[in-house]
């Protein structure tokens, strides 16, 4: 068989210009895109023929959308919460939100709440609400950058992510606010793994974590920060003289 | 209010062939294509009605969206451990389109399973420069590389796909 060479390669490769989407689904996905924002401005003047835009509008791709922005008001709501520490009660190394800090939250997750119910109630303010959301999560991430976060505050928020992930199912790296939350969880979760004793095979693991938050891949990273926790726990409750390093990492990262 | 909605017009007009290609490409399968297709210009759609500045390079923007699609679909395709009519190298897919079935005819069909093969950022270089003829500081820009670095990896994704065909 001849060897292709370089020209005849690359006279090949332009020649898959030709692949072009089918132009009927072109328009169908136009208008469905672009009708949504018409149909809540309708919706609003008039909520009886919203009614029938609602049942139509009620695709996967709203339902994950919808199911997306409450996990992630759920996630922030929790972060007040006051949970398991990240770490066992022996580790002195925490610090506590002060008392403002707390209440700014406070006020944040009461302003988020009230989107939630809007959300829950009408999908007429839908977008409105992602948008409030958005900005609600930006200044969550603006709080945590300005002080040092609370381990048991990250350890809310990793939780909740987990479950934003398993819900949305997809990268939110697209979504900057909650990229940025995803940085500083990242972040936090790695420093606590340093201070943990690893087995040869889970400092490996960190290492690829480290690579990830590296390239700004926060949700890979955050995937293998579970995966870690997920396996620990698993080595530390079939093995009866578990090792010390096991079982620290899986009570730090993980839900009991 | 109708501004955004013209303006998104006019970015979804011009950028509509562009991303479904390069979609198409990485994941070689018409249905899955419009389905991650059709998930980015929801997106794009979401961020550029939330954005009070606007978005300064609505192509980039979209494409960083359809790259992370694309890997989110590899990620839920390898959870799934389901064998997916894309799995299917040399049938075509009942659901192919007509155009489809052509290409996977023709010797381009090659290509385009060729360059499923290599590296994913050897794919995105060489589609981004080949089929949409962007420039290496603007496809430099996308990846934050610098330029050099862009053009000794095109020049290393041509060099595999080469050996990948010839193989």
């Amino acid at each position: 068989m001849a060897q292709i060479t370089q020209k005849q390669l690359e006279e090949q490769i332009k020649m898959l210009k030709q692949i072009k989407p089918n132009q009927e689904w072109v328009s169908l996905l136009k208008s469905q895109i672009l009708a949504e924002k018409n149909a809540e401005e309708n919706a609003i003047s008039n909520p009886a023929k919203f009614a029938g835009f609602a049942n139509i509008f009620s695709s996967a791709i709203f339902q994950r959308k919808l199911a997306y922005s409450f996990a992630a008001l759920l996630m922030i709501a929790s972060v007040l919460s006051f949970g398991l520490y990240l770490f066992p009660a022996g580790n002195k190394s925490d610090q506590t939100a002060s008392l403002t800090g707390q209440n700014a939250l406070k006020q944040n997750v009461v302003a988020l709440n009230a989107n939630i119910k809007n959300l829950q109630t009408s999908t007429i303010k839908r977008t409105a609400a992602i948008k409030e959301i958005s900005n609600s999560v930006k200044q969550l991430t603006i709080d945590l950058k300005a002080g040092t976060a609370d381990p048991s505050t990250i350890k809310e928020i990793a939780n909740g992510l987990k479950t934003l992930a398993s819900v949305q199912g997809t990268d939110l790296s697209a979504n900057s606010e909650i990229s940025g939350l995803y940085e500083i969880v990242v972040q936090a979760q790695i420093a606590d793994l340093k201070k943990t004793t690893l087995t040869d095979g889970q400092k490996t693991i960190l290492a690829e974590i480290e690579d990830l938050y590296a390239q700004k891949n926060y949700g890979a990273a955050l995937e293998k920060i579970w995966g870690l926790a997920n396996s620990s726990s698993s080595s530390s409750e079939s093995s009866s003289s578990s090792p010390s390093s096991a079982s620290s990492v899986s009570s730090s990262l993980i839900d009991k | 209010m109708d501004n955004l909605n013209e303006q998104f017009s006019q970015i979804y007009d011009q950028y509509i062939d562009k991303i479904y290609r390069f979609v198409y490409l990485k994941v070689g399968g018409q249905e899955i294509a419009e389905d991650i297709t059709s998930k980015v210009f929801t997106k794009g759609w979401e961020a550029f009605q939330g954005s009070t500045e606007g978005i300064k390079n609505p192509g980039a923007f979209l494409y960083q969206i359809a790259r992370n699609a694309v890997v989110d679909h590899y990620r839920a395709k390898d959870r799934s451990k389901t064998i997916s009519v894309d799995a299917g190298p040399e049938i075509a897919d009942p659901g192919t389109s007509a155009q489809d079935k052509a290409i996977l005819n023709a010797d381009v069909g090659l290509i385009k399973k060729s360059i499923q093969k290599l590296k994913k950022e050897h794919q995105d270089i060489i589609i981004w420069y080949y089929l949409e003829d962007m420039p290496v500081a603007q496809i430099a820009e996308l990846l934050g590389k610098p330029a050099g670095t862009v053009r000794v990896m095109l020049h290393r994704g041509l060099n595999d796909l080469r050996d990948v065909i010839n193989s």
